[in-house]
């Protein structure tokens, strides 16, 4: 990826717009963003989905693992970068190197490549949509 | 995005082939469309000729273009057809990113498949049958401190959600559908016009074994969020050209 399309993309990510913007596509279509997280999609509501629509599974006997730790507080909505597509590869596997760019011979290599010296026309190319992964990427290509 | 995933390599997959030779497929969201003989080196012309002409996450609802025929000609070397499903979960799966994932993406797709049996919806990667849920692995998509992550795609008319309106369901009533059968009307009960994809993402995490079953019946079936302060971290609605960014 070149200096000026690294920071174009660090520039698109860090300044993602006003909570409330509203932003006309190029097909004419207008997209708005959602301000809170029951302002996107429909939230269940006993009144309409049944009193226990809320309640979590009885029958259920799967168990995560003992242990299981994960973080309780953060507020999620809204904190993910936007995305145009999202494009699954076929690997017959579960699992894969740290940064699935690394496999060798993969598509994913290959797609990797090809964004490091373009980006696509129909808006938000970002593949990965980890920033903590975006920023390490910059970083490690402009040292190069 | 760019997520690797354990749908099932082509059966032409010649495993004493160079890497770099084995055609793979992709299966495109929101289009909903599978591209078969993807080779790593064909990937410029991918990116330009389909990706790049693709119905995003914000495109209205209509075909996408460049995907809209399966037939292989010299100008379009990658045959695509409809992913069968009519709607797509995936799991993050990817234990050398984090343990988490890889522990909590195999449970999950248990309980989802329990309860997705009774409604005939379940599909597993053999079974092409059309207007089921897939549930596919995918590798990092990020968060994994909130683990699990749970990415949901609803093809716009699938199911029973909110959304649809009352000429997609009088049309379904009267060809006797069930069960998320997928029609591709336009919202005023006229002949099918295309295929437009994934109307929805919904992209959950904290997710639960415990949780699946609400995430089936009202996430997946009719695009409702059970605990969207806890557990929605965003997506995108076409119909209603919405983003959560």
């Amino acid at each position: 990826m070149s200096l000026s399309v690294a920071l174009k993309k660090g520039k698109n990510f860090l300044g993602r717009g006003s909570p409330s913007s509203t932003k006309t596509n190029t097909d004419g279509s207008v997209t708005t963003t959602a301000v809170a997280p029951t302002a996107l999609f429909p939230t269940v509501n006993p009144a309409v989905d049944g009193d226990d629509c809320e309640h979590e599974c009885e029958t259920c006997e799967v168990r995560l693992p003992k242990g299981w730790k994960i973080d309780e507080s953060d507020k999620l909505f809204g904190q993910v970068k936007g995305w145009a597509t999202h494009a699954l590869i076929a690997t017959g596997k579960t699992d894969w190197v740290r940064d699935v760019a690394d496999e060798k011979g993969s598509v994913m290599e290959a797609i990797d490549a090809w964004e490091k010296h373009h980006s696509l026309d129909n808006g938000v190319s970002t593949f990965y949509n980890d920033p903590c992964f975006f920023f390490a990427q910059v970083l490690r290509r402009s040292s190069v | 995005m760019l997520s690797a995933s354990n749908i099932p390599l082509p059966d032409s997959h010649d495993p004493s082939a160079p890497s770099e030779d084995h055609p793979t497929t992709v299966l495109l969201l929101p289009p909903f469309t599978l591209i078969q003989n993807v080779t790593p080196a064909s990937i410029p012309s991918l990116m330009s000729n389909y990706i790049g002409n693709a119905s995003t996450s914000t495109t209205i609802l209509t075909p996408s273009p460049s995907l809209s025929t399966n037939l292989p000609s010299p100008e379009k070397p990658f045959p695509t057809s409809p992913s069968p499903h009519g709607a797509v979960i995936l799991l993050c799966s990817q234990r050398t990113r984090d343990a988490r994932c890889g522990q909590s993406a195999p449970l999950l797709r248990r309980e989802f498949e329990r309860h997705l049996r009774p409604l005939g919806l379940y599909r597993d990667m053999q079974d092409t049958r059309p207007g089921g849920v897939g549930i596919y692995f995918i590798s990092h998509v990020g968060g994994h401190k909130y683990s699990a992550n749970v990415m949901i795609y609803r093809r716009a008319g699938f199911g029973s959600g909110p959304a649809r309106s009352r000429a997609q369901a009088a049309n379904e009533a009267a060809n006797g559908a069930a069960n998320g059968e997928v029609k591709d009307v336009d919202g005023n009960g006229n002949e099918p016009t295309g295929d437009v994809g994934a109307s929805q993402c919904i992209w959950l995490a904290r997710v639960r074994p415990e949780d699946c079953e609400g995430i089936i019946k009202f996430t997946v079936l009719q695009g409702k969020v059970v605990k969207p302060n806890r557990q929605l971290r965003g997506g995108f609605d076409r119909e209603k050209g919405l983003v959560s960014w």
